[in-house]
């Protein structure tokens, strides 16, 4: 799976990444399955069905492509097509408005699945995105449509899959922005995101969280644990003293330096929203100490060294990184 | 062991001023404090003969001040925090009269603000509280003031104004950095129509009045007012002179009708002040620092003369209590006759030599009737209500209780006044050969130069006749009902600062809190942004949960469209 999308970035035509994108697929699809529950295997059928769709269309539009231009590279390509190419990519990446099949999937998926989709599965998509990027209406469409409906439907959900996934719907939206004007703040915005997400999904492995009524009872015989969790949860929703602000201001500074003003003024006022939700989770779970009867105590200690190593990294990065910048 | 401090400075000060004079010599002392890109700010020290003389006089004031406190607070129980009180204000007056520059004003301006709000508040009862928030609220309007005009003028680079005075009348922006000068000095002196709260700091204990309002606070209005002097356009000069004569002119009126004493007093001062502002407004800023000298000697020294009578009266200070004092109290009696005559303008004593000269130079001046009038008629009044003063208290009928212990005995308050009773009499004299190199020329026409005589012999048989009455006179103030409080009450002055300022505000901002912030806001704002949103989220959350297969036809429609339009 990993070498899947390494050969769909590293390839110079598109009959590579194609090839790379249906690798990943299909090496994904036994990870998907657990004989355990049903609901994983209908998770599966409904991905599959997803990707295969989009692959179809990305391969459609490479033939048109070809038969258009005459060209197996991307210069100059004819607008429709990549319109064609971008829907069918942005579908893979589970982006508004084709995102519908995203929370669905997730909710099926235990912890481990859900990060490979929420974090690796992005990375051949938006790495194929960025080849056939230029500013235009269609992209500043999607954007929007990231920011709003992962704002409004944020709001509403109780089920901790569906709050991360809508979560990543508006942080693609925030990467589609950056690539438009700047590759690089997406490599950072990326990592940033991926830290982040390996953390929270750590915690919530570990102590088995799924369901937000679960959140105030299950971390509390470790203080860490609750620090921990609420330090990544807010640098998700990217407050400043958290790791989490630091892509998010780089990429309004180089939006506005190129020009784009309204763009990053919409997407910081729906991104408000999702703050307020977050704002929400993590005001109770701080502040409720609820003690049940619970038979099924976790007997493992949180002695993870590698998860204490990037937590640490999530929480003084912000620091660090501002005075690596202004040394260098 | 404040006082010999402040009087071993006084003495000092007093000797380099008259060098300074003499030899026409100043100092300047600055310190760069910090430098904001091209505005330098500056701590600086100005010692020239004018401010050295003022610091003296009020130095020498204060150390009488603070030992005479000895007795009249003497078993206070917060008598170490009343000192330190005075030594603070003290020291920040020190801080206004020194300073060339307009921050280091404004540290002896908030200062003296915020030193005589606490000494104001000083006896905590109701009243005290009330008046010392008019005094400090008042005296606000002036801070802020000359914060604006610290903020305009950092377009000039530098804060001393000094060295700005020759240049501010031509450029308009330093014409309004003058005109929020001049409403800094207004609100500082308590002119109209920010003086009602002159009377009502008399809430504050009398050594705290004799200082405080007598001769230091009021008078670092007009002190300010004599640095930027030279700076000041003609329009603002006018608009001064205007306002400076009604207050001279209401002072003189009220304090006719008055009957708690300290009050009188106080209106007295604000009568002079204006006196001092308008001979301010009409140019001649010498003659008001001169008078400003004259009259912080004979003023302060009244002041503790009240504080003996009411001391000893057990604090009443109605003066319809008092009368025939002279029989008990001889020696404070004569201090204030005197102080009183000097008040009037007697001729020889301190007032006269500024007073008689600033009518003169009125006289001489290009002026219209109605400030020849005004002024002449003030002095009148000032006369009167002296006359009326001096009866009611000394050579009045008896009208205290019958058994009493009024005497001179308190030895203490008995120094802390003769020190001053010298320089009361020979102070204006001895300032006017100091500070005068060549006299005055002054050419009257005979009527002129005995209008000042006439007006002070009418003033006193008016003040006689006035206050003499039996229980038998029927009162023709009633007749008269609506104008008599109109004059009595400062022009209704008082009421105007407070329950007019506060009413409206007050009610529309209830008004508004009940129909915006917890009305329309609402609305439009964060509960029902809350509601819509929680709406749209279930609304949408029914919509979307239908089956997978509507949204992958809904994709393959969008290809089929965009395939069309290859």
């Amino acid at each position: 799976m990993f070498s899947s999308t390494l050969i769909s970035i590293s390839s110079y035509s598109w009959l590579g990444m194609w090839l790379g994108l249906e690798i990943n697929l299909l090496s994904i699809m036994p990870l998907m399955q657990n004989t355990k529950s049903i609901l994983s295997s209908e998770s599966a059928i409904k991905y599959f069905i997803v990707q295969a769709i989009a692959s179809t269309i990305i391969m459609a539009s490479m033939i048109s492509l070809m038969t258009k231009t005459q060209m197996t590279s991307n210069i100059n390509i004819q607008s429709t097509i990549l319109l064609m190419m971008n829907s069918a990519l942005l579908t893979k990446m589970g982006t508004a408005p084709f995102h519908f099949w995203f929370p669905e999937v997730m909710e099926g998926l235990d912890w481990m699945n859900c990060l490979l989709i929420l974090t690796w599965q992005k990375i051949a998509p938006m790495v194929l995105l960025m080849y056939n990027m230029n500013f235009n209406l269609f992209m500043v469409t999607m954007i929007v449509s990231s920011m709003v409906i992962s704002g409004i439907m944020g709001v509403n959900q109780v089920s901790l899959r569906k709050i991360l996934a809508y979560s990543s719907i508006n942080h693609m939206g925030w990467m589609l922005s950056t690539m438009m004007v700047m590759e690089t703040i997406w490599i950072y915005y990326f990592l940033i995101y991926t830290i982040v997400t390996i953390n929270l999904v750590m915690i919530m492995n570990k102590n088995k969280i799924f369901f937000l009524n679960q959140l105030y009872q299950s971390m509390n015989e470790n203080p860490m644990t609750k620090v921990w969790f609420i330090t990544n949860f807010l640098s998700l929703s990217g407050i400043p003293p958290f790791l989490g602000f630091l892509p998010k201001w780089l990429t309004i500074q180089v939006l506005v330096m190129n020009g784009m003003i309204i763009l990053p003024i919409v997407m910081i006022v729906f991104t408000l929203i999702t703050i307020f939700m977050y704002m929400r989770i993590t005001l109770s779970t701080i502040l409720m100490n609820i003690n049940e009867q619970n038979w099924l105590k976790s007997h493992s200690k949180f002695n993870s060294m590698a998860l204490s190593i990037i937590n640490f990294i999530a929480i003084s990065s912000l620091i660090m990184i501002t005075i690596l910048f202004n040394m260098a | 062991m404040y006082f010999v401090f402040l009087l071993f400075f006084s003495l000092l000060s007093f000797s380099s001023s008259i060098y300074f004079m003499i030899s026409d010599y100043s100092v300047m002392l600055e310190y760069e404090l910090f430098t904001l890109n091209s505005n330098v700010v500056y701590m600086s020290i100005l010692f020239d003969w004018m401010s050295l003389l003022f610091m003296s006089f009020v130095l020498f004031i204060s150390c009488m001040v603070i030992f005479y406190s000895d007795e009249y607070m003497g078993g206070d129980l917060n008598m170490v925090r009343f000192i330190l009180l005075v030594v603070m204000f003290v020291a920040s007056m020190m801080f206004l009269i020194i300073s060339p520059n307009l921050i280091s004003i404004l540290l002896g301006w908030d200062g003296l603000g915020l030193v005589s709000y606490c000494l104001v508040i000083y006896y905590q009862n109701v009243k005290s509280y009330n008046a010392g928030m008019i005094t400090a609220l008042s005296n606000r309007i002036g801070d802020v003031a000359l914060l604006i005009s610290i903020a305009w003028m950092m377009n000039y680079g530098d804060w001393n104004y000094i060295f700005y005075l020759d240049f501010m009348k031509d450029d308009f922006m330093m014409s309004i950095i003058g005109g929020l000068v001049m409403l800094a000095g207004l609100t500082k002196s308590a002119q109209i129509p920010f003086s009602s709260w002159l009377p009502a700091a008399m809430a504050a204990p009398t050594p705290v009045s004799s200082l405080v309002h007598s001769s230091t606070l009021v008078t670092a209005g007009v002190y300010l007012l004599i640095r930027f002097s030279t700076g000041l356009s003609n329009n603002l000069m006018m608009f001064l002179l205007f306002v400076s004569m009604l207050t001279m002119f209401m002072a003189g009126l009220g304090a006719n009708y008055e009957f708690d004493l300290k009050k009188i007093i106080a209106l007295s001062t604000l009568s002079q002040l204006g006196l001092m502002m308008s001979i301010l407004a009409l140019g001649d800023y010498f003659l008001a620092f001169f008078h400003l000298l004259t009259h912080a000697l004979f003023k302060a020294l009244l002041f503790m003369c009240a504080g003996c009578m009411i001391h000893n009266l057990s604090n009443t200070q109605d003066i319809r209590f008092m009368g025939g004092l002279i029989n008990y109290m001889p020696l404070t009696c004569c201090y204030f006759n005197v102080c009183n005559m000097a008040l009037c303008g007697l001729p020889f004593l301190s007032g006269f030599y500024s007073k008689d000269l600033i009518l003169e130079v009125v006289s001489m001046g290009y002026l219209n009737l109605f400030v020849y009038f005004i002024f002449y008629f003030s002095t009148g009044l000032t006369v009167c209500y002296s006359v009326r003063l001096s009866y009611y208290t000394m050579f009045g009928d008896f009208n205290f209780y019958g058994v009493q212990n009024i005497s001179d005995t308190g030895l203490t308050m008995l120094k802390g006044m003769s020190g001053l009773i010298f320089l009361v009499v020979f102070g204006g004299s001895m300032l006017s050969w100091i500070m005068f190199p060549t006299p005055y020329f002054i050419v009257l026409p005979f009527v002129m130069k005995l209008m000042v005589v006439v007006v002070v012999l009418f003033g006193v048989y008016v003040g006689y006749e006035f206050s003499k009455f039996m229980i038998s006179y029927s009162l023709k103030a009633m007749d008269y009902l609506y104008s008599s409080l109109f004059f009595s009450s400062m022009w209704n002055l008082p009421v105007l600062s407070t329950f007019g300022v506060n009413y409206y505000p007050i009610y529309f901002g209830g008004l508004y809190y009940k129909s915006f912030d917890h009305g329309w806001s609402e609305y439009f704002g964060s509960q029902n942004i809350y509601n819509n949103m929680s709406g749209y989220s279930k609304f949408f959350q029914l919509i979307f949960g239908n089956n997978i297969k509507i949204y992958l036809s809904f994709l393959v429609v969008w290809v089929l469209c965009l395939f069309l339009f290859l």
